[in-house]
Parts: structure tokens; sequence; C-alpha cells
């Protein structure tokens, strides 16, 4: 066998750079793809194995392309290679697809005549086919002594699942062998299945019942058990509760795993019931499965829960309520959600979250002045979340003694108030009733502003409330601006970042260098030019940086630019940036710019590195 | 496939975790899980196959109290050795057990579940050998090679009652689980578009080297490492796991290898957990067109993404759209659609929710987010996406027969026979 690889594109034949299927397989030469006949010329796949003296790889190549492509006529030299044990596989890659009478004739034959693994791979075709005229074969191999052979055999029954084949995997079930018996068990259960496909329930039942009643192993006898409730429906549901009673957590477990597929308020029900009676790990699982269950009749059940006095119950519940709780569960869920265990506190808030409907809305709502300080505080948060438009209740709680309050009803005006309503939110950080408070205002004043539908209109608004305030104000409506972003609020920004103030130039650089799109360029170069404080004028070249490496750009804009940060760089780190960006645009005009890098001593290495990157993608 | 409403999506999922802010998963005292685990209230967990990114997983699974990991199996000593002395090292002891044949791994009674990191090769039917032994099964991506092989596992999982989750963790990342909570509860409008990226569409076939000597088997069991694959002579350029038979037979790799993140998340955004899209066409302009029974458009492409990061997806209804990476930042069309929800920005798509959320569900046998049906269904999409890839036309599924609609060709790519005796 020559060493030499060959690589295989079939795809180029094919007329799609991106169907390239690279093959890499031994050849005698490197052969260009053109040379390769194309991989749905089965002829030629088939004179390969056609001919003794062709290696084992381009057999093997042919085996894979006449799976695909391959007529009957290619069973024949096909079915040689199952007795080959390192081509057999490779074969049966072919011929287990083929949809040709003549394909199962040969797997039936050869699993006559073979033995050992390539017997056991044969059975496994035939069981894929689901070739039912294999049954009385794969019947004599059950009962054979190759023990392998035999539990192969009985899989494959399974799968073929005609009545003779599970007939004798039913009898199987008594072999003295426990790996043919755990195999029958196995066929049984997957034949059952498919007489449940067909709706014939009761052979299906008998065959999970036999399997039940079996020497196997416990993992088949669940299995089965499973299969036997499904199987009978609604009459199944005292074999369910059987499982539920038993000590065995596996049997717990799996009833659970059952239950769900079975469904309906009956199951529910039963479910329920079982949870005054087992333990609290237990009844935790059991409210998991009735939140899965989704059938809200056993909510009073669970509500009991909430106050279990065991917080692994107690989260289950919380879950449940989730899931299936109504208005009713407002007030057992904010006491939890107020309470003192961080978990549950959070799980009771998320909950209240997730329920749906108006009604919940005006339930929290009509807590709020009732409520204690902490209550209130979770109340505000989930006004937030559930975007409740109570813009006056929520902004006479951003009045609230309490700080936290304070902060939770600014965080909710964020999340509702409409454009009409964005002044509250400006005076709050323009002129705050607490001092501590102007900053949760402006972050919900950029929340909210961020959010309108006319983002110009809002700018203008934060623009005009940033005259005459003190510095930290206007910094904090910088941010704001930023949120919102447009050109209103970026030609704002550049003017403030113009100013010659560090602490606008902080903060304006911080926000262009974060900006969405590539319209912030200009500003960011400007300052970078202009900025008082070398560390922001090198803040804005790398925000202009980022522009021309992240944005989709026309290259030669991604290329001007690149030049215009080295011309304007003081640092070398800069210009290594610069030069990632002209690697990156394969263009004669980037060559040209990285030619002229190059000769500066501290860039040049990059340069060429850039340039070279730059040519081999031209 | 129609939109669903928050609650329903959030309750199909176990713990109906949160998809905003930092998944909320069962706490620390719930099912026994309180910092002090009583050993029998412990999730008993073995390895197999754990490499580069095995051990990545296996390093989210070790921190969590109450898992107590035992056992590693690897056909390659050095291999089962390093992990052995990451585990001893964890817990300051020697009591990791190694093991080269997984079949004997999973013989052991005291194991209660299974990480499964081979390479792609081994992922369906290493996992079909623990579920079939009584193991619940967390699996690396891309976790089939086939059509057929995902319809088997599926089956599978569903027949044992085990519990399974792929490991497309994504689904359990805020801001990615929010963008999907965007698209299937209707806040986007009515959903037309949805765009996945593949991360490359050339399948491989990792096909027959040149034969070396191979080594002792205690050293590389090379039968064990080919496993379900076709036998080729042994060569190391082989060992790679992540490469070898990656799609198995002639298609697969290709768009599977982020389309079973991307593409799985886009099944999620359109309520297609049970359901693969229906036509896919060959590609054009760098861009793979697929269509959904609902009418909705999958766009499988490599480029014009916003810079949020890789693995990027995107959805769009006739009323906004959002877009998402693995920067953690998702942008949405307007931010209207984010009012009120703090969306926790988790850049680095780290598999620490995905991995409790799996522990959780050992617990509560609930389904995790990466169930069996979510995750054959995904597949399926993949694969029949690489099979129009392959054959350059346009293909159609039928989910209900499960077959391609009057396309023998398409039909014989469904499925690829495993070496003896191995199986799915």
């Amino acid at each position: 066998m020559n060493p030499r690889a060959c690589r295989i594109c079939p795809s180029l034949l094919l007329g799609s750079i991106f169907a390239c299927i690279t093959l890499i397989f031994c050849n005698g030469a490197l052969a260009a793809p053109a040379d390769q006949p194309p991989p749905s010329d089965a002829e030629h796949w088939r004179s390969i194995l056609e001919q003794a003296d062709s290696p084992g790889h381009q057999k093997a190549i042919a085996c894979k392309y006449l799976a695909v492509y391959g007529s009957a006529q290619a069973v024949d030299p096909l079915a040689r290679l199952l007795s080959d044990p390192q081509l057999a596989s490779w074969a049966r890659i072919a011929l287990e697809a083929m949809p040709y009478e003549e394909a199962g004739a040969a797997l039936r034959k050869a699993a006559g005549e073979l033995e050992g693994r390539e017997l056991v791979g044969v059975i496994q075709s035939l069981g894929v086919r689901r070739d039912e005229q294999a049954v009385d074969l794969l019947t004599r191999h059950l009962a054979g002594d190759d023990a392998e052979a035999a539990a192969a055999a009985a899989v494959a029954l399974g799968q073929i699942a005609a009545p003779a084949a599970l007939d004798a995997l039913e009898a199987a079930l008594n072999d003295q062998r426990p790996e043919v018996r755990n195999a029958a068990a196995e066929g049984l259960i997957v034949g059952a299945e498919q007489q449940l496909a067909i709706q014939d329930r009761r052979r299906a039942t008998r065959y999970y019942d036999a399997v039940r009643q079996a020497d196997v192993p416990a993992t088949r006898i669940a299995e089965a058990t499973r299969g036997a409730i499904l199987a009978r429906q609604a009459k199944g549901l005292s074999l369910l509760l059987e499982q539920l009673q038993q000590s065995d957590e596996d049997r717990f477990a799996m009833a659970l795993t059952t239950a769900r597929e079975l469904g309906g308020t009956e199951t529910a029900a039963a479910l329920s019931d079982q949870l005054a009676a087992q333990p609290p790990h237990r009844r935790a699982m059991l409210l998991f499965a009735l939140a899965d269950l989704d059938d809200s009749t056993v909510m009073p059940r669970i509500v009991k829960h909430l106050a279990d006095d065991d917080s692994r119950v107690q989260f289950a519940a919380v879950r449940a309520a989730a899931a299936l709780g109504d208005e009713g569960v407002v007030d057992p869920l904010l006491r939890l959600a107020a309470g003192g265990d961080k978990q549950i506190a959070a799980a009771a808030l998320q909950a209240l979250e997730d329920l749906p409907g108006k009604a919940i809305d005006e339930a929290l709502l009509e807590r709020l002045d009732k409520s204690d300080a902490t209550t209130r505080q979770a109340i505000l948060r989930l006004a937030g979340k559930r975007r409740i438009h109570a813009t006056e209740q929520l902004a006479e709680a951003a009045g609230d003694e309490q700080a936290e309050v304070r902060a939770a009803a600014l965080a909710a005006l964020g999340a509702v108030v409409g454009p009409a309503e964005l002044s509250i939110l400006i005076e709050r950080v323009v002129d705050p009733q607490y001092a501590g408070d102007a900053a949760p205002a402006a972050k919900a004043l950029g929340d909210a502003a961020s959010r309108m539908p006319d983002q110009q209109a809002a700018a203008r608004a934060v623009i005009e409330a940033m005259e005459g305030q003190d510095l930290a104000t206007r910094t904090a409506l910088l941010e704001v601006l930023g949120k919102i972003g447009g050109p209103t609020a970026l030609e704002a920004l550049q003017r403030a970042g113009l100013a010659g103030e560090p602490e606008l130039e902080d903060v304006v650089t911080r926000v262009l260098g974060a900006w969405m799109n590539a319209d912030a360029a200009p500003a960011l170069l400007q300052i970078a030019q202009s900025a008082n404080e070398q560390k922001y004028r090198v803040r804005a070249l790398r925000g202009y940086l980022r522009i021309a490496r992240q944005f989709k750009l026309p290259v030669d804009r991604r290329i001007a630019m690149a030049k215009q940060a080295i011309e304007h760089a003081e640092r070398t780190e800069e210009k290594l940036l610069a030069l990632e960006v002209l690697a990156r645009s394969p263009s004669d005009e980037a060559l040209q710019v990285l030619t002229t890098a190059a000769e500066d001593p501290d860039l040049s290495q990059a340069a060429n590195e850039a340039a070279k990157a730059v040519r081999e993608k031209l | 496939m129609t939109a669903t409403t928050r609650r329903k999506f959030l309750g199909r999922f176990a713990t109906g975790t949160a998809a905003l802010g930092a998944p909320l998963l069962i706490p620390a005292s719930a099912l026994g899980r309180d910092g002090h685990t009583a050993p029998s209230e412990r999730i008993v967990v073995g390895g197999i196959g754990i490499g580069r990114r095995g051990t990545y997983d296996l390093s989210c699974f070790l921190p969590e109290k109450d898992v107590q990991f035992v056992a590693v199996c690897d056909v390659k000593q050095k291999q089962r050795q390093a992990v052995k002395s990451m585990v001893d090292k964890h817990y300051g002891n020697s009591d990791c057990q190694v093991y080269r044949d997984l079949r004997e791994i999973v013989a052991r009674d005291d194991l209660d579940a299974m990480l499964i990191a081979t390479g792609p090769n081994w992922h369906a039917a290493a996992t079909a050998v623990a579920l079939r032994a009584g193991k619940d099964v967390y699996c690396e991506k891309p976790c089939t090679k086939n059509v057929a092989e995902s319809l088997a596992l599926a089956d599978l999982v569903r027949r044992t009652g085990r519990v399974f989750q792929a490991g497309t963790q994504r689904r359990n990342l805020p801001h990615f689980a929010f963008a999907c909570e965007l698209a299937a509860t209707g806040r986007l409008g009515k959903l037309h578009t949805m765009h996945a990226h593949p991360a490359g569409m050339t399948a491989k076939t990792s096909g027959w080297a040149n034969p070396e000597d191979a080594p002792p088997r205690e050293v590389v069991d090379w039968d064990l490492y080919l496993g379900p694959a076709a036998w080729r002579p042994f060569n190391k350029a082989h060992l790679d796991g992540f490469n070898f038979e990656k799609g198995g037979g002639l298609v697969g790799g290709g768009v599977l290898e982020w389309g079973s993140h991307c593409v799985d998340l886009c099944q999620l955004a359109n309520n297609a957990d049970q359901q693969a899209a229906v036509e896919f066409h060959p590609p054009e302009d760098r861009r793979i067109e697929a269509r959904y029974a609902n009418g909705v458009k999958l766009i499988i492409r490599e480029d014009g993404w916003l810079p949020l990061g890789s693995c990027p997806v995107r959805f769009e209804g006739d009323a906004g759209w959002v877009e998402a990476g693995d920067s953690g930042k998702l942008v949405v069309s307007s931010p209207e659609l984010i009012a009120g929800q703090e969306v926790a920005e988790i850049g680095g798509y780290p598999a620490t929710f995905h991995v409790r959320d799996f522990l959780d569900c050992v617990k509560s046998r609930s389904k995790p987010r990466a169930h069996a049906d979510a995750m054959c269904a995904s597949h399926i999409t993949c694969h029949a996406a690489n099979i129009a890839l392959f054959l350059n036309r346009s293909v159609r599924y039928d989910n209900q027969t499960q077959q391609f609609i009057g396309d023998e060709e398409a039909n014989r790519l469904r499925s690829e026979a495993k070496r003896a005796p191995w199986r799915v």
C-alpha cells in the first residue's frame, strides 16, 4: 500500500464549493479531484469491488458511495466482503442502506454462513432493515450456542416485531443464559412499542407483562413497567400507584417519569394523593412532576406545601405554583419572597413574575400600600418586570421613606413610563428628593429613554435637561444619551468630548467606545486627536479601531481608518492594532500602507506578517 | 409551533428556570443538597472519553457539592490516568477508578449518571450503552451522526426513562434563553426568519489512513477507539477524537459543528423541539435556506453577523428582531423588548448552568433543557441540511414518516450501519 495520502473532493465535481466532503484515504497517487469519478458513478465504485487487487481503502470508499448510489448489481460484490473482518463493516454500510430485496437476501444468506462478529453485524443489519423474511433464521440464532449472536438476534427480532418474532422472544425470556434473557427482554420491549404504535394495546401489554415477570435485570423490569402502564392508559394508574408506593427509589423515579408521559387529571390527582404519605425528598419530586403535568386542579394541595416544613418541598411547591397557579397564590408567594430563605425568596419572586394575567397585576398593586418595606420592594420589582403600567402609584412609591423601596420604584418606572412621562425620571435625576436617588434615577431614565419610539425626541429632552446642571449631573445624562443612541445623542456626546473637561472626556470616550454602529468613528477620531488627557486620547483611538475591526465596512473605508489611526497614534500598541485591521483587508492599498509601516522598526515585523496575510488572501 | 405563553415556555424546562438573570435552579437546600450532602443523596458520576472538552465539562461537575465523581473510562491510558489525577486531586484521595472498556464502567451498580465526552463517533453509541445500563447521561454535542441515530437515541431515552442532557449549554445561558423566549412567546410578532451560524459547511469523513504499528491495547485500545466506526488500520492521526468520524457517513460534520448549538437555539425559538425543519435547499451565497412546517425560514449562514461573538443566532418577527452571540450580549430591534428585564450577561458560553440543570433533573426526573427530543429534532435539521449540501439539491423531510419525500438517495443517507457489536 502506498503511504501517500489522497484527498478526494467529490463535491467539486458536484459543482458546490461548500459541499466539499473531504476524504482522506490512502492511495497510490495524489490524485487531483478532477481525476476522480463522481460519487454517483455507481458502476465505477462497483468495478473497484469486482477487482480482486483493489486495495482495502479503495473498496472502503466504494462501499460508502454505493450506499447512496449503488444499484442492485452492486449487491453481490458487496456481499462478498461480509466475511472480511476488515471490510465487512464497510460493506454493511451499503447493504443496510440499499432499498433492494437483493440486499436483504444477501444479508440473510450471510447470516446463515458467518460466525463471530461478522455474524453479529449482519444480524444487526437485518434488524435495522426490519426484514421479516429473516425471522426464522434469527429465531434459530436466538436459540444457538453463540450467546453474542443470540443476543443480537433477540434485538433484531424485536425491531422486526412480526408476531412470530415476538413469540420467539417471549419464549427466550426463559433462556438459561442471562445475557440472552436480557436481550430478549430488550427486544420484546422494542417490539411491544411497535404494537403500541399500531394501537394493539392488548399485545403490547402482554409483552410488557411477560418481561416484568422474567428473571432479567432491574433496568429491563423498569422499562417494561413503564410500557405496561402506558399501554393500559388510564387503567395503568393502579400499576403506577404501586410503583410510587415502593421503597425502591429507582422504581419511584421511573413512576414519576411515566406519570409525566401518561398525563391527565387522574394522574395528577393520583400523584397529589401521594404527597401526604411520602418523605420530603419524594414530596419534592412529586411536586416537580405535578408542575410538569400542567393540571391546575391539584393547586389546592400544592398551595399547602408552600408552607411545608422542609425547604426542599417548599422550593418544589413554588415551582409548581409558578406553573399552575393563579391570583390565589399571590399572597403565599409574596410571603416567601419577603422571607429569610434567599433561594426560596428568589424562586417565589420568579414565580410571581411568571404567573400570567392582569388579575395578578391587580393583586400585586392592591397589596403595595398595605405591605411592609421588604414586600413593597418585591412588588415594585415585579411591577417593573411584569411592566404594570401604574405610573402614578410607582411615582408615589419613588418618594417612599425607605431608600431600597425608592430605588425599586425608580427601576419600575424605568421599565414602564411612556414618552409623555419621561419627565418624571428626568426630574429625579436633576433634582432628586434624596441625594442617593440620582444614580438609580439616571439608570431608570436610561432604560426608559432608550426604548422610546422617537429616540431623537428623547435625546433632545435629555440634552435640554443638561443645561445649567453641575458636572456630575451632566456626566450622568451623557451616559443616558449613550443608551439612547442615534445622531442627536452622538452630536451632543461629541460636543461634550471636545469641551476640554477630563470628566466629560472620560464618560464620552467610554460611551462612544461601545457605540453600536460605525457612526461614532469621526467623533472618536476627533477626540483621539484633541482630548486633554492622553489616556482618553488612547481610549478614543481604540474605540475608533474597534469600529474598523468589528463592523462591516467597505474595505477602502477600513483601510482609510487604519491609516488614520497609524497617523494619529501616540503609542506602538495602537499602531499594531491598526495593522491587524489592515491584515483583514485584502487589497493592494492595504499592502501599500503596510509597506510604509514596515519602515518603522517598531512595526516592521507585524507589518510584514500582516502583508503576508494580505497577499495570501489576494 | 405557534407562539406560546411565557409560562409555558419557561415551564417546559425542568425547574421552570428563569430565562433572565442567572438561571434559577434548584437551590442547594432542595432535594437533599445543602452543602453537606449525605452520601446517600449524592449523584455518583462516571466519565467516558474525558479529553479536552470533557475535562472542561468535568470541571463543571466536580465543584457541585452533590456530585461524587468516582470513575473514568478511556481507551487511551494516558488520558484515563490524567483524568484520574485531576479527580483525585480534587477530592484529595486516590479513589477514582479507571477503565478501558465502557461496558465495564457502566456495569457498576453505584453509578447514577455518566458524563460522555468522547469524540462524536462514539457519542450516541456510548450513550446507548449507558442508558441500557440504567444511567442518566450528559452527552457532549454533536450527539448523533445521522438522522436515524438521532431518532433511535431519542426513542431509547424515552424507553429507558432516563434523564438525558445534550451538551448544548447555550440553552441554559440567560441571554440566549431570553432571545429564544422573545421569539417563542410572540414578543417579536409573528416569527418569520431565523439565522444560525454553522461554523463551516464542509463535512469530513476520516477515511482510511496509512497503517502504522498499533500500540499495546492497554496504551490505546484501537478496536474500542473505532467502536461503531467502520474498520480501518491504526494510524495515530485518527486518534484526534474531536475530528474522527465526526460526520460518520458521507455527510455529517458540516453545519452540525455549530448547528448543533445555533440551529438548536432556532428550534427552541420556533417552539420546534419536537419537529425538524421540512425543506432544505443547497447553499447559495454561503447560505443554506430551510423552512419549517409553520413557514418559518431558517437561514444557516457564515457571515454578516453583528459583532457579538461566536455561535450567533438571530430571530426576526414582523414586530422586531433579536441577535445574540457568545459575548453574552444581545441586541434587540427596540429596547422596548427588554424593558424591565435584567438579562444577565454571561460571556464565554460556560456549561456550569447546563450541568446544574442536568443534575437537578437527575434528582427531580424532569426533562432538562436540552432533552433528547430537542436534541433529536435539532440534529435532524442539521443532518438534513448536510444532505442537501452533499446532494447539492433541495430535499424535503417528513416528520411523521421520518423519511425524505420522494428522494431515495437522501433516504439512503439517513443512516449508516455500525460496526458490530455496537448499536444505538
